[in-house]
């Protein structure tokens, strides 16, 4: 392999970043499983929207899900369930970290795939980010996993964080591509009718936010603020600027709509680009 | 793991992430699906779109119950939804793509699943009116489409375009 992709996916890094990361997937992880409890009744039970059977030979069944095995019961969803949020748990405390992401990808691959119709791409994202999570050395600092092992690891090979921030890059460039084949994008007004659909609609936008001109600057800003996250997030120099603005584009929507957990999950990925150096300087500065 | 292995792994991992992303159809798209079956049962060939090029309208589903007399009874909002916003705000106010599903060939099950949910919870909550002129005779899926004014223009209060997608007669 050539020496880029040595230094790229094998050059040690400071896996502060990831283990923050790490923290924050944990507490998603929680939430949604906590969220999963509330609307288990109509969204999983067996005797909610789908009935076991017809899930079971419905177009799903070849999608993975422990739940096919287990008996067709509110118990045995509540026990997914409660795996999911467990190991959300250890993975933010980083006890047995790699075990912990290796369950809750299993016991969030469960649940997703029994109701697939109420996902959006956070879900997509958890599930990917949990699946490299497996992977990674993000139990190295602040975890149980590191305090129990004395002398600290070395810091080992990046990889699954290098492929973390490739498929979070990805994903923005590709939105924003597609996104660029649509004439309300390309117009200006996507921001007009997406602050209008009634079923996702926090808050109402001020008169003075709802002109014309500021749509066309959100439409656009929002269209920047994803190219910027596919390709300047790799530079030192514009990193920052581009973080910024992501930052503003998901807390912006978190203001005015409703989406669950996504923008959330969207923020907390973003960790992933801060070099782990000065991550590990603002969670001490935090402390002290 | 160590040395070829791994950046081989690396290189199976970049390429689960990016085929997905490419509309390349064929033998060659077939072949990757082989390659990466695994993955595509856990969830994880997915292709990225945050958003649809096009903002899908406001719209939501609604079920509606038909009775003898020809009149008509909601049965919504269901658990979980709110009055007004039908599906789309189950699941702790969740995004729910029940719009786009109905749409698509690959999910006809879901429009009979749900009409049978909506009189599974309709008999639920009221046990003894499943008999007498009351009794629902078919239960329809119905979208209410919601116009937007045009950018600039203010929002008027719209009466909503209704269409039924799909109906089902309800058995004896």
């Amino acid at each position: 392999m050539p020496g880029w992709w040595h230094e790229l996916f094998h050059a040690p890094v400071d896996p502060s970043s990831l283990a923050l990361f790490r923290v924050l997937l944990g507490g998603l992880i929680v939430a949604n499983a906590t969220l999963y409890a509330r609307d288990a009744r109509a969204l999983l039970d067996p005797d909610g929207m789908f009935s076991f059977g017809a899930w079971k030979n419905g177009p799903d069944r070849h999608l993975f899900s422990v739940l096919r095995w287990l008996p067709a019961s509110r118990r045995s969803v509540t026990a997914v369930i409660a795996v999911y949020g467990a190991a959300g748990a250890c993975l933010a405390v980083g006890w047995g970290t790699r075990w912990a992401a290796a369950a809750a990808l299993l016991a969030g691959v469960s649940l997703n795939h029994r109701n697939r119709y109420v996902l959006h791409s956070g879900d997509a994202l958890l599930r990917v980010m949990t699946l490299l999570m497996i992977f990674s050395d993000a139990g190295a600092v602040w975890s149980i996993d590191a305090a129990a092992s004395r002398p600290a690891a070395a810091a080992g090979s990046p990889w699954a964080l290098r492929l973390m921030q490739l498929q979070l890059a990805l994903l923005y460039l590709q939105t924003a591509l597609y996104k660029l084949k649509g004439r309300t994008w390309r117009q200006g007004t996507a921001s007009h009718y997406a602050t209008r659909l009634r079923a996702h609609r926090r808050r109402r936008l001020p008169d003075w936010l709802d002109g014309v001109v500021a749509h066309r600057a959100a439409t656009h800003g929002a269209l920047a603020a994803e190219l910027a996250g596919g390709t300047l997030v790799w530079f030192d120099r514009t990193r920052l600027l581009a973080i910024g603005g992501l930052v503003a584009l998901h807390l912006s929507l978190q203001l005015l709509m409703r989406l669950h957990l996504f923008q959330w999950t969207m923020l907390a990925s973003l960790v992933l680009f801060f070099p782990g150096e000065t991550t590990a300087r603002l969670v001490e500065l935090l402390w002290s | 793991m160590n040395g070829p292995w791994l950046d081989a792994l690396i290189l199976y991992l970049i390429g689960l992430f990016l085929v997905p992303n490419f509309r390349a159809g064929g033998v060659p798209r077939r072949l990757a699906e082989v390659i990466y079956q695994p993955f595509i049962r856990l969830g994880l060939w997915y292709r990225w779109s945050m958003y649809a090029p096009e903002v899908p309208e406001a719209t939501r589903l609604g079920l509606t119950g038909i009775v003898k007399d020809d009149g008509s009874f909601e049965i919504v909002p269901l658990p979980g939804c709110d009055e007004g916003a039908g599906f789309g705000k189950a699941r702790g106010l969740r995004f729910i793509a029940w719009q786009w599903a109905l749409c698509d060939p690959m999910t006809d099950f879901l429009k009979p699943a749900l009409c049978d949910y909506a009189l599974r919870l309709w008999r639920r909550r009221s046990p003894a009116a499943g008999r007498g002129p009351g009794r629902p005779v078919a239960v329809e899926v119905r979208v209410y489409r919601y116009p937007s004014p045009a950018p600039g223009q203010r929002d008027e209060p719209a009466e909503p375009e209704v269409r039924t997608v799909f109906s089902r007669a309800v058995e004896e």
